[in-house]
C-alpha cells in the first residue's frame, strides 16, 4: 500500500511540474501554493508535539522581508536572496526557541501569537526601514549568474520552488524518523517520561522550532520573489490561522497534506473571490467546521480511509 | 560492609502543611531488593519522589554510589544511572510497545540527535528485541502502548527503564492494579529481568505476601521517617510493625 | 500643574476608562475558560456584533425620532440580544461535541481551530449585515456632558463608564455567589465530573457561562462603539487584544483579568501620549514579560502534578 500511495504522490508531483508548460498564467499562483505549504508544513511539524503556533507568520514575513531587504544589496541573485531568507528566520526562531520552549498548549499558542503581534506592529510603524503599511517591492535579478526576464523569473521560481519543498520534504521525513523527531508526539503523550529517560523535552522542541521557523521562512522568501511585493499583513494573526487551516485540512502532521491543504486553501480563496466575494470567510469557517468534526485526519485522513476501506473489501492495495 | 548504592542522609521535606519526609536515613545495598512499606501517606512515595529528583528535598543529602544528587533534575540524575517505574506507568500511548522500548533504548545510545538514525537500527532493535523478551512483551510489541493489560503496562514501563542500563532501579506500587493471579508471574519476570542485569531495586509495596516473597531487606515509613528495617522474618514478625502497617 | 504630570493625568484617565471595556471583554473571555476550559478565538466577534448592533441601534433612534437617550438602555439591550442569540446557539451545536474527547491537548486544539472557524463564520456573518463601511455612533458620546479635569474635557459617558464595569464585576460575583444557578456555575468551574455526580445540570451551565461570556464581550463592545467607532477589523483586533490581558492575569481569573485590563489599558495609554507609534505594542510585551517571568499568569497557581 505505501508504495500504491508513493506512486500517486509521484504522479501529482510531476504533474504539478508540468503545469507551467500548458499553462503558464497559472505558474504564479502554484507557485504561491507551494510557498504557503512550506508554510503549513512549518505548523505541521510543532503540531506533531500537539503545539499550535498562532503565530507562525512572524517566521513567514521574516523570510519575505529579508529577501527584499538583501536582493538588492547582493546583486539580485534570487537563490542568494531566498537563502537569505531561510538563515533570517531560522536565526529569529532560534532565539525565539529560547524562552519558547518552556510552555505548552494554549499559552505557547498565546505567546507565538503576541510576538507576531509585536512583529506586525513594528513592520507597520518603522516605516523607514520597512515601507510601514506600503511595504517592500522585491526585486530579484537573476538566477546563479544568469540574468533573467520577469516571464523567465517566473519559470525559474517555481521549479526552484518545487525543488527546495521536495528537499524540504525529503528532510522533514527523515528528521520526522528519527529519534529527535519521534520525540515530539513522546513530549506531548508523556512528557514525564521523556525526561525520565534522560532527554531533555526543551531541547527536542527547541530543534523542532527552529526547524518549523526555517520551513516558513524559506516559504515566505519564495512568496516575496513570487509577488514582487511583502506588507505586514503577512504578520497578522489571520495569516498564522490560515497555515495552521492548511496544515489541518490536508491532514496535520503529513507532509504532503501540508501542501494539499494549502492547494485546497488556494483554490478555495481564488474562487470564492471570483463567486463568493462576500461568503469567502464563511465557507472557510464551514469547511474548517466539517473536516474537524468528521474528518478529523484532513483530507489525506479522509483518502487514506477510503483506501483502507477498499483494501478491506479485498481488493489488492 | 560494601558502599552503599543509595543512601539518605537526615533528608527532610514539608509541604502542603504536612511533614512528607521527616530526617530520612537509609543505606541501600548494592544488587539488594528493598522493600518499603506502611500506610498511605506515610512518605513512601514521597522518598522515592526524592531520589529521583521529581521533588527537592529542604534539609539532608542523598549520596548515589557516594555522589552528591540532592538537588539534581530527574534527567541528570537519569543520566547518573537511577531509572524510575511509576504507580500509573507513565507510557507513550499512542505507539507500540514495541517502538517504546525502541524509544528507550535509543534515548540511552549514543547518536540520539543524529537525523539519519532512525529506531529500526540494527543495534536499536536487538537491544530492543531482548527487553521485549526479558518482560514478557513480545507478544503485544505491536499493541499500541494505550492499550494492553495493566499487568503488561507495569512491566512495559519496567521495561523502558531496564532499557537505560541502570544501577539502581525505584519501583512504585508495581503490582497495584494488577490481579491476584498475575502478581507472582510479573514479579519473578521483574525480579529475574533485574537480577540477570545486577541492577539494585528498590520498590515500594503494599502486598504483604509480595513483600514476603521477594524482598531481601525491608524498610518501614511512617510519619515521613523510616522507622525499621531488617530482614522479612524479623521485621514481618516484629508486632508493632504489624499494628503500623495492617 | 506641569504640563508631563497633566499629559500623564490625562493618559490616565483615558487608560481607565478604555480598560473599563476591555475589562467586560476579559472577564467574559476569562469566565468562558474557567468553566468550559475553552480558549474562545470568536470572542472577539462578539464585542464586534455588539459593537455593530448598538451602532445600527443608534441609527435607528434617530431613523425613529425618539429621544437620543433611549441609546443608553438601547446599549444594554443590543448586547443582551447579541449574547442570548448567538450564546446558546453556539454552545451548543457547534462546541458541545468537542467536551467528548478524551486527551487534553488533543481537545484544547481542536476548541481552537473550532472557535477560530466560527469567528470566520461571525465576521462574514457581520459583514453580509452591516457590510464593510465604518458605522459612527458617536452622538451618544456628548448626550450627557463634558467634565473639565486639570483643564482637559472628558465626557461623562467615558467617565461613567468606570462606575458602569465595577457595578458589572459586583453584579457578576452577586450572579456566581448568590443565586444557585451561579453556585452551579462555579461548581462545575471547579470540578465537572463531581458536579454532575452531584446532579448538577453540567450542559445547561456550560451554555449558561458561555452565554454570560458573550453577553459581557457585547458589552463590551456596544459601550465602547461610541468612544470608538465601528470598523470591520474590530473584532479580530479585540481577539488579540483580550488574549493578552487573559494571559497575562492568568487563565480562569475573572477578577486578575479585571486587574490585567486596568493596567494593560493604563500602560498604553501613557504609551499613546509619550510613544504613540509604539504604542500598539504595548500589551503584547506585557503579556511577554508576564509569562517570562510567571509561565502561567500573574494570579494563576502552577497546577501540581502527583505522580
Amino acid at each position: 500500500m505505501r508504495g500504491a500511495r508513493f506512486a500517486v504522490g509521484a504522479a501529482g508531483v510531476a504533474t504539478y511540474a508540468l503545469v507551467p508548460a500548458f499553462a503558464p498564467s497559472l505558474t504564479y499562483q502554484l507557485t504561491v501554493i507551494v510557498a504557503m505549504g512550506l508554510a503549513a508544513l512549518a505548523v505541521s511539524v510543532l503540531l506533531r508535539a500537539g503545539l499550535i503556533s498562532f503565530g507562525h507568520a512572524l517566521f513567514y514575513a521574516a523570510g519575505a522581508y529579508a529577501v527584499a531587504y538583501f536582493a538588492p544589496r547582493s546583486g539580485g541573485d534570487m537563490l542568494a536572496a531566498v537563502m537569505m531568507g531561510l538563515a533570517c528566520s531560522a536565526a529569529l526562531a532560534a532565539l525565539t526557541a529560547l524562552f519558547i520552549v518552556r510552555y505548552r498548549g494554549i499559552f505557547f499558542a498565546m505567546l507565538n501569537l503576541a510576538l507576531s503581534m509585536v512583529a506586525y506592529t513594528l513592520l507597520l510603524k518603522l516605516y523607514h526601514l520597512t515601507g510601514g503599511s506600503d511595504g517592500l517591492g522585491v526585486t530579484v535579478a537573476g538566477f546563479l549568474g544568469w540574468g533573467l526576464g520577469p516571464a523567465a523569473q517566473g519559470e525559474v521560481l517555481f521549479y526552484l520552488a518545487l525543488v527546495l519543498a521536495l528537499a524540504a520534504a525529503w528532510g522533514v521525513h527523515t528528521y520526522l524518523r528519527s529519534p529527535a523527531g519521534w520525540a515530539l508526539s513522546a513530549v506531548q503523550d508523556c512528557e514525564l517520561r521523556v525526561e525520565y529517560l534522560g532527554i531533555s523535552a526543551r531541547r527536542v522542541l527547541f530543534v523542532a522550532y527552529v526547524v518549523s521557523g526555517a520551513l516558513a521562512g524559506l516559504g515566505g522568501a519564495m512568496a516575496g520573489v513570487a509577488v514582487g511585493h511583502i506588507a505586514p499583513d503577512s504578520a497578522y494573526w489571520t495569516t498564522s490561522a490560515g497555515f495552521l487551516v492548511m496544515a489541518v485540512l490536508g491532514g496535520s502532521g503529513s507532509i504532503p497534506g501540508a501542501f494539499v491543504g494549502a492547494a485546497l486553501y488556494e483554490v478555495l480563496s481564488v474562487s470564492a473571490a471570483q463567486y463568493l466575494s462576500s461568503t469567502w470567510e464563511l465557507l472557510l469557517g464551514v469547511i474548517i467546521f466539517l473536516i474537524i468534526r468528521f474528518a478529523p485526519g484532513g483530507l489525506l485522513g479522509l483518502y487514506d480511509r477510503v483506501w483502507q476501506g477498499r483494501t478491506a473489501r479485498g481488493g489488492q492495495p | 560492609m560494601t558502599a552503599p548504592v543509595l543512601e539518605a542522609r537526615g533528608v527532610a521535606l514539608r509541604f502542603g502543611g504536612v511533614q512528607a519526609a521527616d530526617g530520612v536515613d537509609v543505606r541501600i545495598q548494592p544488587r539488594e531488593f528493598f522493600f518499603i512499606i506502611g500506610q498511605n501517606g506515610a512518605g513512601k512515595s514521597t522518598f522515592l519522589n526524592l531520589c529521583s529528583g521529581y521533588l527537592k528535598p529542604q534539609r539532608g543529602e542523598i549520596l548515589f554510589q557516594g555522589r552528591p544528587i540532592t538537588g539534581l533534575t530527574p534527567r541528570a540524575i537519569t543520566r547518573a544511572g537511577i531509572a524510575r517505574a511509576f504507580q500509573h506507568p507513565q507510557l507513550f500511548g499512542q505507539r507500540s510497545v514495541g517502538d517504546n522500548v525502541r524509544f528507550a533504548v535509543a534515548a540511552h545510545r549514543r547518536g540520539f540527535w543524529r537525523p539519519w538514525r532512525t529506531l529500526r537500527a540494527p543495534d536499536i532493535e536487538t537491544r530492543a528485541a531482548a527487553l521485549l523478551d526479558t518482560c514478557a512483551l513480545t507478544r503485544v510489541a505491536e499493541a499500541p502502548a494505550g492499550r494492553i493489560a495493566e499487568g503488561e503496562r507495569k512491566l512495559l514501563d519496567v521495561a523502558m527503564a531496564l532499557a537505560l542500563e541502570p544501577t539502581l532501579l525505584l519501583l512504585d506500587e508495581p503490582t497495584s492494579g494488577v490481579s491476584h493471579a498475575d502478581k507472582d508471574a510479573l514479579m519473578t519476570t521483574l525480579v529475574q529481568a533485574l537480577r540477570a542485569r545486577s541492577v539494585t531495586g528498590v520498590f515500594v509495596e503494599h502486598d504483604m505476601e509480595v513483600v514476603g516473597r521477594f524482598a531481601d531487606r525491608i524498610g518501614v515509613w511512617a510519619d515521613g521517617a523510616m522507622v525499621a528495617n531488617g530482614p522479612p522474618d524479623e521485621v514481618l514478625k516484629d508486632p508493632s510493625v504489624r499494628s503500623l502497617v495492617l | 500643574m506641569g504640563a508631563i504630570s497633566g499629559q500623564l493625568l490625562s493618559a490616565c484617565i483615558n487608560g481607565i476608562t478604555d480598560g473599563a471595556t476591555l475589562f467586560l471583554v476579559a472577564v467574559g473571555l476569562s469566565l468562558i475558560f474557567g468553566v468550559l476550559r475553552v480558549l474562545n478565538v470568536a470572542h472577539g466577534s462578539f464585542y464586534a456584533l455588539g459593537a455593530f448592533t448598538a451602532a445600527s441601534a443608534w441609527l435607528l433612534i434617530g431613523a425613529l425620532r425618539l429621544p437620543p437617550m433611549w441609546i443608553y438602555p438601547a446599549l444594554v439591550l443590543s448586547a443582551l440580544a447579541v449574547g442570548v442569540a448567538a450564546g446558546p446557539l453556539i454552545e451548543r451545536l457547534l462546541l458541545r461535541w468537542t467536551f467528548r474527547i478524551e486527551a487534553a491537548s488533543q481537545r484544547e486544539n481542536i476548541q481552537l481551530l473550532a472557535t477560530y472557524a466560527i469567528f470566520l463564520m461571525l465576521d462574514d456573518a457581520q459583514t453580509l449585515i452591516w457590510g464593510s463601511q465604518p458605522y459612527y455612533s458617536g452622538g451618544a458620546l456628548r448626550l450627557l456632558g463634558v467634565t473639565r479635569i486639570q483643564g482637559i474635557g472628558y465626557t461623562n459617558y467615558q467617565l461613567l463608564l468606570v462606575p458602569v464595569a465595577i457595578a458589572v464585576l459586583v453584579g457578576l460575583r452577586a450572579l456566581l455567589r448568590g443565586t444557585s444557578a451561579g453556585k452551579f456555575v462555579l461548581a462545575v468551574a471547579e470540578d465537572p465530573e463531581i458536579s454532575s455526580a452531584l446532579g448538577v445540570p453540567v450542559g445547561r451551565m456550560y451554555t449558561l457561562a458561555f452565554t454570560l461570556g458573550a453577553v459581557l464581550a457585547a458589552l463590551g463592545g456596544a459601550l465602547a462603539s461610541p468612544t470608538t467607532g465601528v470598523s470591520a477589523g474590530i473584532g479580530a483586533h479585540m481577539i488579540v487584544l483580550s488574549f493578552a490581558v487573559v494571559a497575562t492575569a492568568g487563565l480562569g481569573q475573572i477578577e486578575g483579568a479585571g486587574v490585567a485590563a486596568l493596567a494593560i489599558g493604563i500602560a498604553h495609554a501613557v504609551a499613546v501620549f509619550f510613544l504613540p507609534d509604539l504604542s500598539a505594542v504595548i500589551p503584547y510585551l506585557i503579556m511577554l514579560l508576564v509569562l517570562v517571568f510567571k509561565p502561567h499568569g500573574l494570579f494563576a497557581t502552577a497546577p501540581a502534578r502527583r505522580i
